[in-house]
């Protein structure tokens, strides 16, 4: 059990390897634009006229109120530069502040890709993003990344994963998690799933608050202020996605699979792992994809990134005794970079020390995350 | 018969096999079932959380067919309790989907036209 001896490791530094396992690029359209491929011809005519994370005219993300508005007016990011760009050198000297060593690559407006409604921009951008981060990450960086796969493009995903799936710098296939219509669950998506299995690549699922009203229409007709919808949008989405996928056999069929959650902290964890099986036991009827409780293909191919843990200050113990319930083998520290719900290491740490085996926090910061990925020092 | 066999009901009792008899047994309830001319004996209680599980309905199992295509095996022998559906074989008293859980079984032999069931091992 995790819990079963305390931590010898008192400081941060006694860490070898920290690993941000949820960092975010800023994928805006000018970046994009040069990498797509000119067999887009259409989209790329289209395309050129956009400008930003174009918000409306391609993406359509829509919040309450402005999304980091007046708390973080002008400086998304730390060291934002003068010119406003934020690139992965920019990125380094957060990192270097907040002694992480490596950081795993997600897309930013990337995530929003299934609101593209015009299918040519889809498999644009996807094409896109996935030619650009793989030249954003020069030989001697302390990077990974994800590549975008589009829900709503099965097909076409399973051919980018064909593309770039063996490059060495791509460890998992990102799926935009929030407002998935059909939920990842349905056969639909079997393509990606069955393509990213094939190149040993994890999927991960993160979600963006702007495109949960897509799921969730109520988020989008009724939240009054970008705090409501940000509240229970990461969650509403996890919970949803993760009873579709289990439900409906995904873990199943595809056994070699393993599954990422991000940016919805860990809390929630536990608390559908008894509900899911909990349900399993009860409805045999409608039981007829999953073939054990759905703890264990949680403890056998999901892994869940620590970023937001909410506020856990007010108990030392809380937060070992949820990771110990969830089994620390599963969890990744995720900073989020540079996003300003971020948790710097010290966050996680500081919680966690006390409670649980120096080999269990060396895991959750760092090491789990390298096991996953495969990869190593730099 | 020996002194642990404990005559329960008669051959008779049963008209057809999806009928279940419930009886008293040294102060424990114990449900006896007739499938396909078997008798199985199994504790009148679910070891989730002590409902009175051989009274709820006895169903078949659901299942997948290679094609994808949901079916419904009417071929199982599963007893459901009455108070959370929790699902148990009535061949084996495992749960039909963890047999951690598990309710106990007896032994249960037809002889003379009386039925007859050991506590004991």
């Amino acid at each position: 059990m995790a819990s079963a001896e305390p931590a010898t490791i008192r400081s941060l530094d006694e860490l070898d390897l920290i690993v941000d396992a949820d960092s975010h690029v800023w994928d805006t359209m000018e970046d994009l634009y040069p990498y797509i491929d000119d067999k887009y011809s259409w989209a790329k005519r289209m395309l050129d006229t956009v400008s930003g994370h174009a918000p409306s005219t391609v993406f359509k993300r829509t919040t309450p109120t402005p999304e980091y508005g007046i708390r973080h007016r002008g400086r998304i990011h730390l060291y934002r530069d003068e010119d406003e760009s934020y690139d992965l050198d920019v990125k380094l000297r957060e990192m270097d502040d907040y002694g992480i060593d490596f950081g795993i690559l997600d897309p930013g407006a990337g995530l929003d890709i299934n609101t593209v409604t015009n299918t040519q921009f889809v498999d644009a951008i996807m094409n896109g993003y996935n030619s650009w981060i793989l030249d954003q990450i020069g030989d001697d960086m302390p990077f990974k990344a994800t590549m975008l796969a589009a829900p709503d493009r099965p097909r076409q995903s399973a051919a980018e994963i064909e593309r770039v799936g063996d490059e060495d710098d791509i460890v998992a296939v990102s799926i935009p998690a929030s407002g998935i219509e059909p939920p990842p669950g349905d056969r639909k998506y079997d393509p990606i799933y069955e393509a990213a299995e094939a190149k040993g690549l994890p999927v991960t699922f993160h979600g963006s608050v702007g495109s949960t009203p897509q799921a969730w229409p109520t988020v989008g007709r009724n939240a009054e202020t970008m705090a409501e919808a940000h509240t229970v949008g990461h969650p509403l989405s996890a919970m949803w996605n993760l009873t579709t996928l289990i439900f409906r056999g995904v873990p199943e069929r595809f056994p070699d699979l393993e599954f990422v959650y991000q940016e919805c902290g860990l809390a929630w964890i536990p608390y559908m792992m008894w509900r899911l099986d909990d349900h399993y036991l009860e409805n045999e009827e409608e039981m007829v994809m999953v073939e054990k409780l759905p703890s264990e293909y949680i403890s056998e191919q999901f892994y869940f990134t620590t970023q937001p843990l909410g506020h856990t200050a007010a108990n030392q113990k809380h937060l070992g005794q949820i990771v110990d319930m969830i089994g620390a083998d599963s969890i990744m520290y995720s900073c989020d970079l540079p996003h300003p719900d971020h948790d710097p290491p010290q966050e996680l740490f500081d919680r966690i020390k006390g409670s649980l085996s120096e080999e269990a926090v060396r895991g959750i910061m760092g090491e789990n995350a390298r096991e996953l990925y495969g990869f190593g020092t730099v | 018969m020996d002194d642990d066999a404990h005559h329960v009901a008669d051959v008779s009792d049963f008209a057809d096999d999806t009928q279940r008899i419930i009886v008293d047994v040294d102060g424990r309830e114990v449900a006896i079932f007739r499938i396909d001319g078997e008798y199985h004996a199994l504790l009148n209680y679910c070891v989730h959380q002590g409902g009175p599980l051989c009274q709820g309905p006895m169903t078949g199992q659901s299942g997948v067919a290679d094609d994808g295509t949901w079916i419904y095996d009417d071929e199982s022998h599963l007893v459901s309790c009455p108070w959370h559906a929790w699902k148990f074989d009535i061949e084996t008293g495992e749960n039909v989907h963890d047999s951690r859980y598990t309710v106990p079984k007896y032994q249960v032999e037809a002889t003379d036209g009386g039925i007859y069931v050991r506590l004991s091992e």
